[in-house]
């Protein structure tokens, strides 16, 4: 981290008082107040907080581009020491040519899908006058800039031809292309896979260091901010709760909050959930524009006494350069824990629960097979959590559809569920067997009929999947509520009226319903704040355990999946790469695209650092040899080109399919890394 | 959170706040009192007496505030009476055409594959013919009464309903909880008119909004060229066919009020619509 770039005189950017309301119905309501920070020239800011907490709505509100029911109410920005808040159309046109950029969470709506690459960022050349002649070498200059490879190429495509990570160094490069005083990134990397995440974060880092330029960066992402940023602003309901240098914010936090989101992350020095339960932080975020006379953290806050409830506190002082809006920082380290941190027992009976052999599914496209999976053996036992992990296109999806019975697998392809062979077509499976292999889905606002009431939603699946007389089902209904922990408040509710962790749970009881053996879980937390994360995923360790299910467990997220899984699989172009224990694969050494995804990880990735170049084979043209050859930073030679390898198991319950003995692997990794 | 929670709510909000819901609503409610009530409301027999006769063609007066045809009836108590046929038989096919249209774009769209293409491509071709004239032509080998009136439009309506469901369809078919219903081995009835119908409701209360104003035009339509109709019912297009030859000799006011009546329920209903798609979509 660099701290000595903030030592000079003017700052690039200052945040004063800041005020920001909406006008929800014929009220104004402040969504966020008393903000205020200043950013260094080649200074890097972050803004942290959960949904809610108003850091897309500061950004906005410094590009001028809140929407048409919010306004600055009070304070001022000013960028270079210059007013920004009331600009003439014409110089905010100018200060958004010349002085600051904007890119933002999806490049693919930030791109117009009808022009070619080449000509949106010969535009930005063209508003910075450059002269015509000199578009094309520009573009194609900044291109390579963004580290694109091939920018003669880049230039003639289309949007929708390129992929997400490709696109965001387009954007990225269509922002510095000014060089800019002050570039803000606004989730940049939500949404693209850890290892294109990383690259991109490398860039930006780069880009940052190279061009001088200052960076205000919004995620939700804690690891994401404390790897980019050199001072960070924790915000919560609009208010700023701390600030200060990174690393002193994430270390020795000062501030209940930013303790308590600290605690809810799967932490690897922690342990996993068989040696401790994660933190969680009850309740929910006020709604918007609440008059609350004092913290209003508050109401959360496992440490709150009278006069929290009663005055709001001030940003103090806490040293090391940091403020805290907390009456007793000092006590917010030993904040007392909400849950217990003893972890739930468990027996594991060791019994073989599903097993799958030579699983193929091959999709046609055009009349051109697409080959989704290859010939997967896997193994799920009693009782036990299977992370499946890989980017987006290995094949995790298709592997548990082909499971659940919704894609039908290619012949040959054989699944039992204790012992007994289960259908490959949904159809064709009994009400017992579709109990018994049921699935959590990512998005609940997805897998919940908006419609329907909590009762129906779960009543449904108990009437299907379990039967019995109608008082026996309510019956059901109401211990499966307990079971997610909800009250019979929710009975009635609909989705809407239910947050975004109390949706994941009635999702979770429905998936109970016909008291399943295997559990599917697609990325269940994923779309929940860090804060809901937590509780979801103690949730699911608890179920575990009281109803002796086992989990497939597809994560793109290692920390929780090193967390919850007892063993790992890791998928790339419909292949298992590399299947262990969990414990196993996270202290390696590893397949070199584990490696990789281990890299990636921002939290994980520090001490190991190898790239992926380059993006996923096409599934309909899988490259000869090993699959994972075109991108494998350990490529030993000919072999990997013409022979695929097996997967062998190299050490006890330890499979890999890579050709490189396991020792080299370990003199390679290991080496490395030190 | 609070944005989706507040949805529904928000939805009546934004009818409840539009002047457009409000004019709208009131002319076509006002119409519809008409046509319920008409026989109570209006001030003679809208189906004329004998003495009737001798008082052909009167220019709109204190008695006759909206003057007489051309066989002496009272022009005001025609058109409010006029406005029952013209609401039910157009009500009738709308709704015709919105259940069977709506059935329709469900299976589609739900079911997709070759029965999805077989039938949205026998739908476009169905949707390049002009509504008037298939609906002359049908009525010419139908026989003119009004049953096939409504069936003629039901049956021209259902294909653009059900284009229109469909389209929604695929957007809710691909959402997890269709995959959960298939989950639990869910029968396609259900899933189709419990799980699926009730989140493309907003694009059927549209789409009828906006197909009734479009029925009443061609119920009208139809009637002015004669077809569907006995004449002895009071009618807009009827009123308007028999009486426009007198336009010349100026006698303006059989032809003027029953084309505002059409103009004023036509309008009502966009109205409306207009608020509907504004809160719906």
């Amino acid at each position: 981290m660099t701290n000595e770039s903030a030592v000079s005189s003017q700052p690039v950017l200052e945040v004063e008082n800041l005020a920001i309301q909406y006008k929800i119905g014929t009220d104004w309501k402040t969504a966020v107040r008393d903000i205020n920070f200043t950013i260094g020239p080649g200074e890097s800011y972050g803004l942290v907080g959960e949904s809610g907490c108003g850091k897309t709505t500061i950004a906005m509100a410094i590009m001028h581009y809140l929407s048409r029911n919010g306004r600055v109410s009070e304070g001022s920005i000013r960028l270079n020491g210059h007013e920004f808040v009331d600009l003439s159309r014409r110089q905010l046109r100018d200060a958004r040519v010349n002085d600051i950029s904007m890119v933002y969470q999806d490049p693919g709506t930030s791109l117009n899908p009808s022009l070619r690459i080449g000509a949106q960022v010969a535009d930005v050349f063209e508003l910075l006058g450059v002269p015509k002649g000199q578009h094309r070498d520009r573009v194609i200059e900044i291109l390579k800039k963004v580290q694109i490879a091939d920018p003669v190429r880049v230039v003639e495509r289309y949007p929708h031809q390129l992929s997400g990570g490709m696109l965001q160094r387009v954007v990225i490069a269509m922002a510095i292309a000014s060089e800019p005083a002050l570039l803000v990134l606004d989730e940049p990397t939500t949404g693209l896979d850890a290892t294109v995440e990383a690259e991109v974060l490398d860039l930006v880092a780069g880009l940052r260091h190279e061009i001088g330029t200052s960076v205000l960066f919004i995620s939700h992402n804690l690891a994401v901010i404390r790897k980019m940023c050199d001072r960070t602003c924790v915000l919560y309901a609009g208010r700023m709760m701390a600030e200060g240098p990174t690393e002193e914010i994430f270390t020795e936090p000062r501030h209940p909050y930013t303790v308590g989101l600290l605690r809810c992350l799967p932490n690897p020095d922690a342990g996993s959930r068989d040696e401790m339960s994660l933190d969680t932080i009850p309740g929910f975020l006020p709604p918007l524009g609440a008059e609350i006379p004092g913290c209003v953290y508050a109401d959360r806050c496992a440490m709150s006494e009278d006069i929290c409830i009663e005055v709001e506190p001030g940003l103090n002082d806490v040293g090391g350069g940091r403020v805290s809006r907390c009456h007793f920082p000092d006590e917010a380290p030993n904040l007392p824990r909400t849950v217990a941190a003893d972890p739930v027992e468990r027996v594991k009976s060791g019994q073989t629960l599903v097993e799958i052999k030579g699983a193929s599914k091959t999709f046609m496209q055009d009349g051109h097979p697409v080959y989704a999976l290859s010939n997967i053996d896997l193994e799920i036992k009693v009782g036990e959590t299977v992370g499946l992990v890989g980017e987006s296109g290995s094949g995790k999806s298709t592997l548990a559809k082909v499971l659940l019975g919704i894609h039908t697998p290619d012949d040959g392809t054989v699944i039992t569920l204790s012992g007994d062979e289960l259908a490959s077509e949904l159809e064709r499976r009994g009400q017992e067997e579709i109990g018994a292999v049921q699935m959590v889905f990512q998005n609940p606002d997805s897998a919940l009929n908006r419609r329907h009431s909590v009762h129906r939603i779960i009543g449904r699946a108990v009437q299907l999947l379990r039967g019995g007389r109608r008082n026996e089902r309510e019956e059901r209904i109401k211990s499966l509520l307990r079971e997610v922990r909800m009250g019979m408040q929710h009975y009635n509710s609909k989705p809407r009226q239910l947050s975004g962790g109390l949706k994941q749970r009635v999702a979770i009881a429905r998936a109970f319903a016909g008291s399943p053996a295997l559990v599917v879980c697609d990325e269940p937390t994923s779309a929940l704040d860090v804060s809901v994360q937590a509780a979801i995923i103690n949730l699911l360790s608890e179920l575990q355990v009281e109803e002796n299910v086992a989990y497939l467990f597809i994560s793109h997220d290692l920390n929780v999946v090193r967390y919850i899984a007892d063993r790992v699989a890791v998928m790339y172009l419909g292949r298992l790469m590399e299947v262990g224990t969990s414990d196993r694969v996270f202290s390696g050494p590893n397949h070199p695209y584990t490696e990789a995804l281990l890299s990636a990880s921002p939290e994980l990735g520090e001490d190991k650092r190898i790239r992926l170049e380059g993006e996923i084979p096409e599934p309909s043209n899988p490259p000869s040899g090993c699959v994972f050859q075109t991108r494998c930073p350990r490529k030993i030679g000919e072999i990997c080109e013409t022979v695929e390898p097996e997967l062998v198991e190299a050490e006890p319950g330890w499979f890999k399919r890579c050709h490189i003995p396991v020792e080299e692997l370990r003199a390679m990794q290991m080496g490395s890394s030190a | 959170m609070t944005v989706t929670a507040s949805l529904r709510s928000n939805r009546w909000r934004v009818i409840r706040r539009s002047a457009t819901f409000w004019v709208g609503g009131f002319i076509v409610l006002m119409w519809v009192v008409f046509a319920v009530f008409g026989d109570f409301v209006t001030p003679y027999d809208p189906q004329g007496t004998p003495q009737d006769l001798l008082t052909r063609l009167q220019p709109p007066s204190a008695e006759h505030w909206f003057g007489t045809d051309s066989l002496g009836r009272d022009v005001l108590s025609r058109v409010l009476a006029g406005a029952r046929r013209v609401l039910t038989v157009s009500l009738s096919a709308t709704l015709l055409g919105t259940i069977a249209g709506t059935t329709l774009g469900l299976v589609i769209g739900y079911f997709g594959g070759i029965v999805d293409d077989i039938i949205s491509r026998v739908l476009d071709a169905f949707l390049s013919i002009p509504l008037v004239i298939t609906g002359m032509l049908a009525l010419a080998a139908l026989g003119a009464n009004e049953l096939g009136v409504i069936i003629v439009i039901g049956l021209v309506f259902t294909p653009i309903i059900a284009k229109t469901v469909r389209a929604a369809v695929l957007g809710e078919r691909q959402l997890d909880y269709v995959t959960a219903a298939q989950l639990r081995k869910e029968n396609p009835f259900y899933v189709l008119f419990v799980e699926i119908l009730p989140n493309v409701f907003g694009v059927v209360i549209v789409e009828f909004t906006v197909r009734l104003g479009y029925a009443i035009f061609t119920v009208l339509a139809l009637s002015f060229l004669g077809f569907g109709i006995e004449p002895s019912i009071p009618d807009w297009g009827l009123m308007i066919n028999q009486h426009r030859g007198q336009l010349t000799g100026n006698i303006w006011w059989p032809v003027l009020f029953p084309s505002l009546a059409i103009a004023s329920l036509v309008v009502g209903v966009n109205l409306l619509a207009d608020a509907m798609s504004q809160a719906f979509e």
